[in-house]
């Protein structure tokens, strides 16, 4: 079990340069070889929407899917392939391909991820878990945004791409590491229906719960308020800071990271013992403070400072997200279809934060598209505070009531079949 | 973008190399000793005819450039961005260059327009390069080029000059 756990971990931390090497950065690689910005758009708008068509079905499939580890191999292995194509093949119809399929491995891959989790550890202990996920997941973001910054300095740009492929096949021996024999319920769920209760035959169902769709709102709002703050808060670095500015965004990247990777085990046990929402609370109440903080600092090294904050909400929402959806589908078989629906909203809110705030910042100011997501942050905090129950399984829902003190987070573990 | 012209000079013969789908602007900096290459292709005497009358030279790989993509540095050797686009007037001739300036991994930059004087080609050893007169300092506070913004006149950054001067915009705007 051990093993298996420890499978886990380095699969979140080497899954993580999955999403660096795609991001932004693949505008630069394009420059570099000689695209036009026009082309560059295109492919990008090409993923982009593709990440957001594919986070449905991609869920649907996770849950579809008898083996978990299959899907999950399945999708590094396309992870893998597009970064080659874009490594050595960079023209129009290769990249967009590329960029689409990238897309759908990621809305498969990360669903995967956490039905592994579940079915590794189960309902009680998934907090916990889910903690030990995003702590390595930071600390393999940490790690490959410097190891691709140094690769692309030095080696170059397509150098990224083929180290990209090259870490999926560490990512492919962790999930060899993952023992098909310590994956219960979930898997068995599939293989068996006969063990699940009455009534949890595969149906939309679950989208009508009124907490799925609070969460979604919710977690779509946060993403509105948060995706834009670091890309205008970097603009911003790179006007004021001089030689550094690059190492100084570098440190913006960075330090969220090492953050999420400090507190993230110890938030997974807090949801375990206190609940879901004061977390939920934190992660949301943090993000106006980063907003007006912005917006009223100049200093680029003081903004690094507030980036830390970043890392607070980051772990909070990297872990609550699986983990309330889990709450929420419990024994319906809809784990990851769920997820890819919350997927959507967020995927939703941050395209539209970018745009959003972009314009504001045109317009008027990188002070007032700071303060206008800040008050996007106050507005979901509220809605958090007012429309989202506590979800935590409620077995142990009123020993947390009567000791706010810290209780152990597996209080919960004997009400689990 | 509608505004930016096709990459090519007026009353010059481009040789249109590679096969790339995406195709970069390739500049023509030889001199006119390069019109006349050794090692051209056998068939170029014969082109004359197949292109209908249309003439066809071949030039040296080193005298010619693609300029999209290119990476621009500071006299001091600052990594100062990569060219992404070229803007010309309307006598065809390159007024600026648009850079992407900053950032780290694709994060935090922006585009800068930049006057095409402040750029030097004569790297020499450092083919894979293009100077620029201007300095990180001078840039880093430079306004945004949007290519959309179609009703404003473009910022473009040059370099100090003897005499007053002020990055204007292009007036044929």
């Amino acid at each position: 079990m051990t093993r298996s756990l420890r499978g886990l971990d380095w699969l979140n931390f080497f899954v993580a340069n999955f999403q660096t090497g795609f991001g932004p950065f693949i505008s630069v690689y394009l420059t570099g070889v000689g695209w036009t910005q026009g082309a560059i758009g295109a492919a990008l708008s090409a993923g982009t929407v593709a990440g957001m068509v594919s986070q449905v079905p991609g869920g649907i499939l996770v849950d579809a899917v008898r083996s978990k580890r299959a899907a999950a191999g399945a999708a590094i292995v396309a992870i893998m392939a597009s970064a080659l194509a874009i490594a050595l093949w960079p023209a129009l119809l290769p990249i967009a391909v590329a960029e689409v399929l990238h897309a759908f491995a990621s809305s498969v891959l990360g669903p995967a991820i956490a039905a592994l989790s579940l079915a590794l550890v189960g309902h009680s202990v998934l907090g916990e878990r889910l903690g030990r996920n995003a702590r390595y997941l930071a600390i393999g973001n940490a790690f490959a945004a410097a190891l691709m910054g140094t690769f692309g300095y030095y080696v170059g740009e397509r150098a990224v791409f083929l180290l990209t492929a090259a870490l999926g096949i560490p990512a492919l021996a962790a999930i060899q590491m993952i023992s098909s024999a310590h994956l219960s319920s979930t898997e068995v769920s599939k293989t068996a229906p006969t063990s699940r209760p009455e009534g949890t035959v595969w149906s939309w169902r679950f989208l009508t719960d009124r907490r799925l769709l609070a969460y979604a709102a919710c977690a779509s709002l946060f993403q509105l308020a948060n995706a834009a703050m670091l890309p205008i808060a970097a603009g911003m670095v790179t006007k004021r800071a001089g030689s550094e500015a690059s190492l100084v965004i570098a440190a913006c990247i960075v330090a969220p990271q090492a953050v999420t990777a400090a507190i993230s085990p110890r938030v997974g046990r807090i949801a375990e013992a206190w609940g879901r929402k004061p977390i939920l609370l934190l992660g949301f109440g943090v993000l106006p403070i980063r907003g007006i903080l912005f917006a009223g600092i100049a200093d680029p090294y003081v903004m690094v400072l507030i980036q830390f904050l970043d890392g607070l909400s980051a772990a909070a929402l990297g872990i609550l997200t699986p983990l309330i959806v889990a709450d929420i589908t419990r024994d319906t078989g809809a784990y990851t279809t769920a997820l890819g629906v919350v997927g959507l909203a967020i995927g939703g809110g941050a395209t539209l934060s970018t745009t959003a705030a972009g314009l504001i910042a045109d317009h008027l100011g990188s002070e007032a598209a700071f303060l206008g997501l800040a008050a996007v942050g106050v507005f979901a905090t509220l809605l958090v505070a007012g429309l989202m129950p506590e979800t935590r399984p409620s077995g142990n829902h009123s020993a947390a009531m009567s000791g706010a003190s810290g209780l152990p987070g597996f209080s919960n573990s004997a009400g689990d079949p | 973008m509608p505004r930016i012209r096709n990459l090519s000079f007026n009353g010059r013969r481009l040789s249109l190399l590679g096969g790339s789908t995406i195709i970069a602007g390739t500049f023509f900096v030889g001199l006119a000793a390069a019109q006349t290459p050794s090692g051209a292709p056998a068939d170029q005497a014969a082109g004359g005819t197949a292109l209908n009358g249309a003439s066809l030279d071949y030039f040296p790989r080193d005298h010619l450039f693609r300029i999209l993509g290119k990476d621009v540095l500071s006299a001091k050797g600052e990594d100062m961005g990569r060219i992404v686009d070229v803007l010309f007037d309307e006598k065809g001739e390159p007024h600026a260059a648009v850079i992407d300036f900053g950032g780290f991994l694709g994060v935090g930059s922006r585009k800068i327009a930049i006057s095409w004087s402040a750029l030097r080609f004569d790297l020499g050893e450092k083919k894979n390069a293009i100077a620029l007169d201007l300095d990180r300092e001078q840039l880093k506070a430079a306004p945004e080029y949007k290519s959309a913004e179609s009703d404003k006149p473009i910022p473009v950054v040059a370099q100090p000059q003897p005499a007053p001067h002020e990055p204007a915009a292009d007036p044929s705007r």
